[in-house]
C-alpha cells in the first residue's frame, strides 16, 4: 500500500513538471501567433537610402512636430530596399536614392506611379582622415585616389552613390589601376564607416552624410557622374493613409530647407 | 557624453523586440524539435541517416543560404508564404513572424538532436510495461517520454534560447531591420556600427552578451555544475 502511494506521488509530480512545460511552450506558441494580432494604428513605415536617412529623420520629426502621425524609419541601400518592398515589406513611401530602381517598381505595379517625385540631386564627395581639402581639381582627385591603399564605396550594384563612384573612377581614368583596392560597404553608411574608424583611406560617400562629420572631404564635380536623382513613391497596395500627404511633405519648401542645408541639390527640369 | 546621456540616447525597442521573438521562437523550435527528434529515434526508415544530416542541415549551413531558402520557402511566392497571404491576408516576409521562423530555423536542430539523444536512450523496459498497460503511441509520448525527458528538454530549450536571442544572417534576410518590427538587437547592433553610432552599439552589445551568459550559467548542462568531488 505504502509503496503503491510513493509510485502515485513520483507520477503526480512528473505530471506537474511536464505541464509546467507545456504551459510555457503554449504560452510561447500564444505569443508567437499574438505579435502581430491587436495592432493599433501603425506608425508610417518610411524606408528610406542610407544617404537620405539623416536629412529624412529631421524632415520625420517636423512633420510629426506639425501633427502629422509617427513615422517609423527602415535605412538601406536602395536595391536591398528595393527587393523588400517587392517582396512584400510594408513600407509605406519608398525615399530612394535613384530614378531607376523606383521607376522598376512603378512599372511592376508595386509602387504608385502618380506619387513618384524627384526629391532631391545627391552629391557625391570624397572623405578621408588625411585628405587635404584645398586641392579639389579632378588630378588632385585622382592623385589622391592612386596613393590610398584602401578605398570604400558602396556597393555599385545596390547603391546609386557606389555606382556613381565607379563613373567618377572610370572618368577620372583610375578605375582600372585601383580597382583591387576596392571595400566595398552594404551601403553608403557602412562605406563612410569604414573610412570614418581608419581601415581605408578614402571612402566615396553622399555629401549629405559629411554635414555635421568631423571626417575632411572634398566635393566631387558633378560632372564626373551621370546625375544622382533621388526619387520617392508610395506603395501602391493599400499603403497607410498617411503616406500619400508624407511624401508630399518631403517636397514642401520645409523639407527642402532641410535637403538643402545637407547639401543636396534640386531638380530643375521640372519632375514629373 | 555621459554614461547617463549615452543610456538615455539607447533605443530599447530591439532588446524587447528580441526576448518576444526569442521566446516565441523557443516555442517554435521547442514543438518542431521533439516531435523531430522522437521520430529520429523511435522509426527506422531506409535513409534514415539521410534525413537526421538534413535536420541537422541548418547548424553548419551559412546564414545567407538558410536565408536563401527561406525566402524562397515564405516568400511571396513561396509556398509557405503564398498559403499565410490567402489564411492572414498580408505577406509574411519582413514581419515579426518572419524573423521568429529565422530564428526557430537555427535552433530547431539544437532541440532535434538533444532529444533524440534522450528519446534513443529511453530504457525499452518502462516502454514495454507502458505498452502492456495498453498505453497507445500518443499516451507514450505525453506520458511516458517527455516526463522522462524533462532535463533534456530543459536543456535543449534553454540552448534554444539563447541561439535564438543571437540569429542575425537569416533573421536580416527574410526580415530585414524594421525598428519594433524586426530590429532584433543583433540586426540594430550591426545598423548602429554602420552609423557610426559606437555607444549605442556598445549598450546592446552588453545587454546581448549578459543575457547570453545568464542563460548558459543558469541551465548550461550538468557540465556547468560543481564537479563531484
Amino acid at each position: 500500500m505504502a509503496h503503491h502511494r510513493v509510485t502515485e506521488n513520483t507520477e503526480s509530480r512528473v505530471r506537474g513538471q511536464w505541464r509546467r512545460w507545456m504551459m510555457y511552450v503554449l504560452l510561447a506558441l500564444g505569443l508567437a501567433c499574438g505579435v502581430d494580432r491587436g495592432a493599433v494604428e501603425k506608425p508610417l513605415l518610411v524606408g528610406v537610402a542610407a544617404n537620405a536617412a539623416p536629412a529624412l529623420e529631421e524632415i520625420a520629426r517636423l512633420w510629426e512636430q506639425r501633427g502629422g502621425v509617427a513615422v517609423t524609419m527602415t535605412a538601406g541601400s536602395t536595391g536591398l530596399l528595393a527587393r523588400q518592398i517587392r517582396e512584400g515589406a510594408a513600407i509605406d513611401v519608398f525615399v530612394s536614392a535613384d530614378e531607376g530602381f523606383v521607376d522598376a517598381l512603378i512599372g511592376e505595379g508595386v509602387l504608385d506611379g502618380h506619387t513618384r517625385a524627384v526629391y532631391a540631386v545627391g552629391r557625391l564627395a570624397l572623405a578621408g582622415g588625411e585628405l587635404d581639402g584645398a586641392k579639389t581639381s579632378p588630378e588632385d582627385i585622382a592623385a589622391a585616389l592612386r596613393q590610398a591603399r584602401r578605398i570604400a564605396i558602396a556597393n555599385p550594384e545596390t547603391a546609386p552613390y557606389g555606382r556613381a563612384a565607379r563613373e567618377a573612377m572610370e572618368k577620372l581614368g583610375v578605375w582600372n589601376e585601383i580597382e583591387s583596392r576596392l571595400v566595398f560597404g552594404q551601403d553608403v553608411g557602412q562605406a563612410l564607416q569604414y573610412a570614418k574608424t581608419g581601415n581605408v583611406d578614402l571612402a566615396f560617400a553622399p555629401a549629405s552624410l559629411l554635414v555635421d562629420s568631423e571626417l575632411r572631404s572634398l566635393a566631387i564635380p558633378a560632372n564626373l557622374h551621370a546625375p544622382i536623382r533621388q526619387a520617392l513613391a508610395v506603395r501602391a497596395e493599400n499603403p497607410s493613409i498617411h503616406a500619400a500627404p508624407f511624401a508630399a511633405f518631403i517636397g514642401s519648401d520645409e523639407a527642402k530647407a532641410i535637403l538643402a542645408r545637407r547639401g543636396y541639390d534640386f531638380d530643375t527640369a521640372k519632375a514629373p | 557624453m555621459s554614461v547617463l546621456d549615452l543610456l538615455a540616447g539607447v533605443d530599447w525597442r530591439p532588446i524587447g523586440l528580441t526576448l518576444r521573438v526569442a521566446v516565441a521562437a523557443t516555442g517554435l523550435s521547442v514543438v518542431i524539435g521533439s516531435l523531430l527528434g522522437y521520430a529520429l529515434s523511435t522509426f527506422h526508415f531506409p535513409g534514415r541517416r539521410w534525413a537526421m544530416a538534413a535536420v541537422m542541415l541548418p547548424l553548419v549551413l551559412p546564414p545567407t543560404v538558410l536565408g536563401y531558402y527561406l525566402l524562397v520557402l515564405i516568400g511571396r511566392r513561396g509556398p509557405i508564404g503564398e498559403l499565410w497571404m490567402a489564411v492572414f491576408g498580408g505577406p509574411l516576409v519582413f514581419t515579426t513572424n518572419a524573423a521568429i521562423i529565422a530564428a526557430s530555423v537555427s535552433a530547431i536542430p539544437i532541440v532535434a538532436r538533444q532529444l533524440a539523444a534522450a528519446f534513443a536512450s529511453t530504457d525499452s523496459e518502462v516502454l514495454e510495461a507502458a505498452r502492456i498497460d495498453g498505453a497507445g503511441a500518443a499516451r507514450l509520448f505525453l506520458s511516458v517520454y517527455l516526463p522522462l525527458m524533462r532535463p533534456a528538454l530543459g536543456a535543449a530549450t534553454t540552448i534554444a534560447f539563447a541561439r535564438c536571442v543571437g540569429d542575425f544572417g537569416a533573421t536580416l534576410m527574410v526580415a530585414g531591420s524594421i525598428p519594433g518590427e524586426t530590429q532584433t538587437a543583433s540586426i540594430a547592433i550591426y545598423e548602429l556600427m554602420n552609423a557610426g553610432r559606437d555607444g549605442e552599439a556598445f549598450v546592446l552589445v552588453l545587454i546581448v552578451s549578459m543575457i547570453s551568459l545568464a542563460v548558459l550559467a543558469f541551465a548550461g548542462g550538468p557540465e556547468f555544475k560543481r564537479p563531484p568531488r
